[in-house]
């Protein structure tokens, strides 16, 4: 026993340092990111047939409690509402907010192709603009690049690298790599997060 | 309760009187409140899929080589509670073009608005791969034929034309 006595010490000691948010389940938060800036219905249920609770800002935050990979709707909570979005109007990163109409800047010459690329490294589903759409893959980061495979909501990727537009991107299914615009990807978790629950290591 | 587009295809041949042949083809239970109905040129096959728990995948092919895919996709919108695209603003529409065009190096678009009424939007690539949607929202849904060659060739204004041709030839049948 007076040999185990430093050993639980040691073990008390470092788990009263670690944060108590750590050790508490850690909250999951994302953005309502409409393509139209409309808000986001939060339903009763994971049905568009369910009653509307509550209509969720463009740009507003909420907490996920259930979210799986690839699935089209997502349970959450919002201001004390509790129900369920879909999953392909949330953003991990918190969306730029509704553009003041007026002039569009003029685009700017690119230089090359792959300026700017920094490790990313995460696991990310693919989100179309549209909901009958489809997200293209290409062989580089440019829209004149060109296309070789088409991409559904919900379908997992992973995430190599990227810069501020595009994502380098592999496909375990078929073991390609790729580019893919930033915006159509939500990201999920880091990679190793496979099916299930968003946030679980494998 | 889940909502899902369970496809059920029946085929029948329409005699057209001094035309082609045409086929219709029945796409049931999009909805509970109608089905879809799409005469299609005789020939062409159907291939249809449920990709996820909300969008119909349709591929018509057609026969012969040189044609480009057509492929209609069919999924309920959050977004589009029960509307037509004739409900939406000047503004809404101008939205739907940016999130349609959104991967198009130089988009344009073309709203237009068919016999029976139904109004409908093409969206063109002028650059780069060639490939082009029409698109349209009824009650609610989002209707898109995507358009393109295998290999994303130009496409020509009559291959245009026929993915235009094939959203307007589906008809809404309201359930009974």
């Amino acid at each position: 026993m007076r040999k185990l006595f430093p050993f639980l010490a040691m073990m008390v000691l470092l788990v009263s340092m670690v944060p108590a948010h750590v050790l508490a389940e850690t909250p999951m938060y994302y953005y309502v990111k409409t393509g139209d800036y409309n808000p986001l219905n939060l339903r009763e249920s994971p049905s568009t047939d369910a009653a509307i609770l509550v209509k969720i800002p463009y740009g507003a935050r909420v907490e996920l409690l259930d979210f799986y990979a690839g699935s089209t709707w997502a349970n959450c909570t919002y201001k004390g509402y509790y129900g369920y979005v879909m999953t392909r109007y949330l953003s991990y990163d918190k969306p730029y907010p509704k553009p003041d109409p007026g002039p569009k800047p003029a685009p700017q010459p690119s230089g090359s192709l792959f300026v700017g690329f920094q490790p990313a490294y995460y696991s990310a589903i693919v989100r179309p603009s549209t909901p009958a759409g489809f997200v293209h893959m290409r062989w580089a980061p440019s829209k004149d690049q060109p296309i070789f495979q088409d991409y559904y909501a919900g379908q997992p990727l992973q995430v190599f690298y990227a810069n501020n537009t595009w994502c380098q991107v592999y496909d375990p299914n078929t073991h390609v790599f790729g580019y893919m615009m930033k915006e159509f990807l939500t990201y999920v978790g880091p990679i190793g997060f496979g099916e299930g629950m968003v946030g679980d290591a494998q | 309760m889940k909502r899902y587009a369970a496809m059920i295809l029946t085929v029948c041949l329409l005699l057209a009187s001094g035309a082609a042949c045409a086929e219709t083809v029945k796409l049931l239970e999009i909805s509970p409140a109608f089905d879809l109905e799409a005469e299609l040129p005789e020939g062409v096959t159907v291939e249809q899929e449920i990709l996820n728990e909300q969008m119909t995948r349709i591929q018509v092919v057609f026969p012969g080589a040189g044609h480009p895919d057509y492929t209609l996709l069919i999924s309920p919108s959050e977004l589009y509670d029960d509307q037509m695209m004739a409900d939406l603003t000047e503004e809404e529409i101008e939205v739907l073009f940016t999130e349609v065009a959104q991967e198009m190096q130089s988009p344009s678009y073309e709203v237009m608005t068919v016999e029976d009424g139904l109004m409908m939007m093409v969206v063109n690539e002028e650059a780069g791969s060639d490939y082009a949607y029409v698109i349209t929202i009824y009650g609610g849904y989002f209707i898109q034929v995507y358009v393109a060659h295998e290999d994303y060739a130009t496409l020509t204004q009559e291959e245009v034309a026929e993915a235009i041709n094939l959203l307007d030839s589906i008809r809404v049948i309201p359930s009974a």
